[in-house]
Parts: C-alpha cells; structure tokens; sequence
C-alpha cells in the first residue's frame, strides 16, 4: 500500500492563465515516459493487425518506387540517371512529411476520449504521431543506403547534411501539424481539405521530377526576371527540404553523384520553418484550453 | 455562498475561488467552414436580437470552496446541477470563465474507466499507457505493476488484447491502474458501478484504504449511501450555484428537504405505466396512503403511522381472497411482503366493493423512495385476481428519525450492562 507522492506540484490556473514556457517544459519533461508510450502505441497499433507489421514500412515505398519508375519509364523516357534512386531519395523524406501531416491533423480529435477525461500536456499528441512517423522514416532510409550502393552511388560525406535537413522537416512538419490539429477541433473539414492540399503539393514538390527540367535559369513575368526555380522553394520549403535530400544524396542535374549544398540555402528553409513552427506552436497553445469542451 | 470546510493550519489542496464556466450553446459555433460562412452572412440580423448571452449556459456560477488535504468530500445535485463540470474544472480538464482555480499535487481522475484504452494493445501495454497518462514515469509503474494486475484479477487475460475484454473487465483495469498511480487526490465521479457486488465493495475499501493514506478524495455519486461512506463532507450544486457545504449529514439532509419540496404533491403517485395481471375476478380500484388524521399522503416520515387502503370491486362472489402488499426500496431491494392470510384477516365470502387497510403504526423505513406493489390472489394461492406490480411509489422524507444507515429502523433498543456491576449497589 502507497500513499500519496509528496506534492511536488501547484498548478493555479484561471480565465487568463497565459502560457509560460517554463512550466511548461518542466511538465513535459515530467510526462515524457508518456511521450514515449504515445509514439509506441502509435506504432505498434498501426502494425498490429498486418502480417508483415514493420516490414510495411520499407516495402510501401519500395512499392511506389516500383510503381513510378515503370510509369515514368513508360511515360516520358527522358534520361535522368539511376532514376529509382532519384525517385526514392525524395520519396520518403515526402512520406514522412504527408504521413505525419495526414495523422498528425487527428492527432487531437482521435484522442477526445483522453483529452475530456484526463489532464496532461496536450502537444504530446501531435508531437508523438510525428515522432512515430519519423521511427517509419529510419526504416525507410536504410531501404534508401541500400539502393545507394546498388546503384553505385554509395554514401559520400555529404550524407552529414542528412541530419541538419531532416532537422529543418521536422521542425516545419510540427509546425504544420500544430495548426491542422487544433484547428480540425473546430472545423472537421480539414480532413477533407487537407487530403486534396496534399495531393497538389506532392505535383509542385520535385519529387518524381526535378525543377531543372522545366524552368530555365531565368523567366519574365510581369516585366519581372527571376529564378522560377529559387521562387518555387522560397514559396514552398517541402521543394527545398526535397532538393536538399537529393542534392546530399543523389546529387544534382549536372552532376555525377552527390555533391554539397549551399548552407545558405537550407539555411533560409530553417528560418522558414522555425516561424511556422512558432506561429503554429502559439495557435496550439491558444487553443487548447478549449479541447476539453469542443471534442 | 462560500462556505469553508473544517480549516486546519495547512494550505488547502483544492481551492476554488469564485469560479464560473459558461459553455456556449452549439449553434453559435459552427463545426465547419460551410456553417462558418453561413453564419458569417447570416450575421446582421443575429447582431440585431443580441443573443449571445441569452444563448450561453452557466454550468457553473460563482462557486468557491476549499478542501483540505487528507478530506473527503461529495459533491452532490441533480442531473445537470453542474457536478461533472466542477469535477472537470478541478481535474483541469475544463478552463474557467472567471475566477481561480488552485489545485495541488497530482490528479487521477475516475471520469471514465480506462478512458485512452487502445482497443488493439493488450492489457499489460495500456497499463503502462494509461499510468504514464496520469502521470507516471516507468520505474513507478514497473514497482507498481503487480498490484494493479493482481488487484483486477486479470492475471491470465493481461496480455491479451483489451479490445476482446468484456465490459467488466475492461472497468477493473482501468479502476485499478486509477487507484494504483498514487495520486495526491482521487477524483471518482459515480463508478462505483464496476462489475460484480464483490468487485465494488473490494474498490470501496481500496478507497478507504487510500484515504487513510492521506489521499483527498472527491467523489460525485446520487448514492446518499456511498456518501455517507465514503465523505467526511459534501458540496450541493443546484443549476450551477452552491446551494450548501458542510458536514455530510447537515448537507445532505438539506439536500433531500429540497428535493421533497421541488416534488409536486399528488395522491398516491401511481406509476405511469406497470404490468398488470390476474384473472379480473376481483380488481384492486385504488390504492391510498393515509395518515394519522385520516389525510391521503405520499410522503411519511419514519416512525409516523401510514394506513395502506386498496379498494376493491369484486365482480363475481370470492372465498376468502387474500391481499397482499410489497415493499420495496427504489434500488429494488424487497424489504417486506405482508399479506391478509398470514395477517388472519378473515373475510369469508366477499361480493361487491370495499376496501381493506394495512395499519403500519410506527413506519420503520428510512428517508427515500418506495415502491408498492398491491395484489389479491386466490385463497388457495394459485392464481392472482389481480396483480399491480410496483405500480405505487411513496417516499419517506427526513426527519423522522436519526438513523441513517440501510434501510429500516428497527423496533429496538440498546441496553448497557459492564461486566462487574458493583457499583450499582451503592
């Protein structure tokens, strides 16, 4: 028989009770085994009724890979070298991105049954379906080495960009999935928009082309010059997120084989991503009070 | 209206300052862009009646009270008194609208049973879910992990997924991880249904065993029983507001008063629709409930005199028919079934109309409702003429006697006699 833990906390709160990031991090910190049971249920309820559980998460984009190198190959035979890897390289980094964006927009209203009964850090659940998508993402990555030294391409020391990239994803990942999850608490049609958003973004992210094919260094419009290809990765961070992976992995149009990138560049894409994940963090905190009486 | 609750020299774990939440009714907020828009063009003609706050609902208003560490408290009121939103304000569920809410240490809240339970997981995996969901780091759930098994008797079935757990099952689980998470306060809001008779009374003492622990318990239950059980001290909600704190006794005596004087007055309340058989023979016309002044009733206090009248129409001549009545208390309980021949009431042949009376002389039934059930069956006992069951309820209102455990006051009383009475002699 236990009694009572000492108290070791005092939580007063009112109408204006405003977030302090202090308290805050100490009680995520306090619940982070919870954090950990999250992404483990996650998991292991996406597997468990599936015969291959685990296995699914490299052969799915084996599987597209397949898919798309027989269409392309058919469709357009243009000569791109060692396509599947081109393909692949930028397939599941896209995965992991419209993966933890589709689950993670139901990360609350999935779990109302939780959020109306019982009080803990309501940002775990959002950040555990992201976590759990990025556990699919390693897996999915040793299919990618894989291939790199099935076509010769192998690792160079590139790859130490992988990291600072993958770093970028996810804080503009969070970012997102802050503001689709709260916000679908009061519009149920983010669902819907959001399976047609991420359709058109798949065909403006370079993932089963590259922007070099179809724009030239420069174009007009408006009696304005600019680099078509530079504006389409300012306006869309996931294109350079993408062509950043290839770039370190794969490599460029004119080049062999991997090749570095410009630090700048991504460097712009972090910025980028940590507004969004500010601006999405603040929109989630603002918000959440009212869960346990929306759901 | 704030009324404090024994203080002692410590600071209280729950406090609640002047607390109110409104909850906006669901038309004013639309649940999708489409009813956005429309209710965005719909807007000037709603400006114009102004009815934000006609359309709002204060669930809860300007409530504030204290709990002390180690006390147990209820919270009672009606369906929709505003006790489950108190509940979710203290379990930080729910936000207030106004005032203050301070509440310390951690909260493990009986909302629902094993609320977060993955259908897919097995038992021993939403153990280790549902206890970090409250709060737990692993080392804590791994020391208490045998007893929470041991307590829901679910050793041969926790690692089998909990979505083929029947309903009772899945309960014991998730009361037992609840009660085994040691939480500062214990929030229980009328569970107490879990399982089987045995499975209740075993989470009830677990209970008691925490509060002696030192755990603050809250506990919303209608069950004046369990809350005389289990609380030291009880919180009325009415429509929101806090009708009365105190002692458990003087609340809830106040409470049932109340409910006594909300009730219309009627003759006999005879229940709207009951089953209803016999050979019609002989038919039960009406059943009355008299008191001491000859005055029709349907509420009597314990140890008052109540005359049971059932009249009767006899439509062919009846040998000797035999009457009988039935007691028994809203939760169903039979408490007593007197009926005419075990009474010796002769009647010999019976024609025509009339009425027999049951005289109770001192009521022995403790505060609460009744049911009646009123009958004349064959003398031989084989057939029922007529059978009305349970088709009258009456009620025994407070203040009759002291007593308050169970259900009946027995006709008795208690003598002292010590072991080595010298001392008389003197």
């Amino acid at each position: 028989m236990s009694g009572p833990l000492p108290i070791v906390e005092t939580y007063t709160y009112d109408a204006n009770t405003r977030w302090h990031w202090r308290t805050r991090l100490r009680e995520l910190w306090l619940y982070r085994y919870l954090l950990y049971n999250l992404v483990m249920r996650d998991l292991k309820a996406r597997y468990k009724n599936s015969l291959l559980g685990i296995l699914w998460s490299l052969l799915n984009p084996l599987g597209l890979m397949l898919v798309f190198t027989v269409v392309f190959s058919v469709l357009r035979p243009d000569n791109i070298r060692q396509f599947p890897v081109f393909l692949l390289v930028a397939l599941i980094p896209w995965r992991l991105f419209a993966g933890a964006l589709a689950s993670g927009s139901e990360a609350i209203i999935n779990n109302s049954s939780l959020i109306k009964k019982v009080y803990f850090p309501r940002e775990l659940l959002p950040v555990s379906v992201l976590l759990s998508h990025l556990v699919n993402f390693f897996f999915g990555f040793i299919v990618l080495v894989a291939f790199l030294y099935a076509f010769g391409l192998g690792l160079t020391r590139y790859v130490f960009w992988v990291p600072v990239i993958l770093l970028t994803q996810m804080i503009f990942t969070l970012g997102l999935v802050f503001v689709l999850s709260s916000v679908a608490v009061f519009y149920r049609d983010v669902q819907m928009i959001l399976d047609v958003v991420l359709q058109a973004w798949f065909f403006l992210t370079p993932v089963f082309y590259s922007f070099e094919t179809f724009f030239g260094p420069t174009a007009t419009l408006f009696g304005i010059t600019f680099d078509p290809t530079r504006v389409m990765r300012w306006v869309n961070p996931m294109a350079a997120i993408i062509d950043s992976y290839r770039t370190v992995l794969w490599g460029t149009q004119g080049s062999l084989g991997p090749t570095s990138m410009d630090p700048s560049f991504l460097l712009r894409t972090l910025i980028q991503s940590l507004i969004i994940l500010f601006v999405g963090y603040a929109i989630f905190v603002r918000t959440e009070h009212l869960f346990g009486e929306k759901l | 209206m704030l009324t404090k609750i024994t203080p002692e020299d410590t600071l209280p774990i729950i406090r609640l300052e002047n607390v109110s939440k409104r909850f906006a009714f669901s038309e004013e907020q639309p649940n999708s862009f489409m009813e956005l828009v429309i209710s965005r063009l719909a807007k000037p003609q709603k400006a114009a009646t102004n009815t934000t706050h006609e359309h709002s609902l204060w669930a809860v208003h300007d409530v504030s009270f204290a709990v002390w560490p180690g006390q147990s408290i209820g919270i009672i009121g009606r369906n929709g008194s505003g006790k489950s939103t108190l509940m979710k304000l203290i379990a930080r569920i729910l936000r207030p609208n106004e005032g203050r809410i301070t509440v310390r240490g951690r909260v493990s809240a009986l909302l629902e049973l094993g609320a977060g339970f993955h259908p897919d997981l097995t038992g021993r995996e939403n153990i280790y879910l549902n206890a970090s969901v409250l709060g737990l780091q692993k080392a804590d759930i791994e020391r208490h992990f045998d007893s929470v098994v041991s307590f829901s008797e679910l050793d041969s079935f926790i690692d089998m997924p909990v979505k083929h757990y029947s309903s009772g099952m899945y309960m014991r689980l998730g009361f037992s991880v609840a009660v085994h998470v040691s939480p500062n306060i214990l929030i229980i809001d009328e569970i107490l249904a879990v399982g089987d008779q045995k499975f209740q009374e075993k989470c009830i003492s677990r209970i008691y065993d925490m509060q002696q622990s030192g755990v603050t318990i809250v506990l919303v239950s209608h069950s004046a029983d369990m809350l005389r059980r289990l609380c030291s001290h009880l919180i009325w909600m009415e429509s929101g507001r806090l009708m009365a704190a105190g002692p458990t006794e003087e609340v809830l005596q106040k409470y049932l008063e109340f409910l006594y004087d909300q009730e219309p007055r009627k003759a006999i309340e005879q229940t709207s629709s009951f089953e209803r058989w016999g050979t019609g023979d002989m038919e039960i016309t009406g059943v009355r409930l008299i008191d001491s002044t000859g005055q029709e009733r349907t509420s009597f206090k314990t140890n008052e005199l109540m005359i049971v009248e059932m009249a009767y129409q006899a439509h062919r001549p009846i040998t000797e028919p035999e009457f009988g009545l039935a007691i028994f208390h809203q939760n169903g309980t039979h408490i007593t079934g007197p009926n005419s021949r075990v009474g010796r009431l002769k009647t010999g042949i019976v024609t025509g109309s009339g009425v027999v009376r049951y005289h109770i002389e001192r009521l022995p039934l403790l505060p609460g409702r009744y049911r009646l059930t009123a009958a004349i069956h064959d003398s031989r006992y084989l057939m029922a003429h007529d059978y009305h069951k349970e088709a009258y309820s009456f009620e025994v209102a407070p203040g009759g006697t002291q007593e308050t455990h169970g259900l009946i006051e027995l006709p008795a009383h208690w003598e002292w006699q010590p072991a080595h009475s010298t001392q008389s002699e003197a």
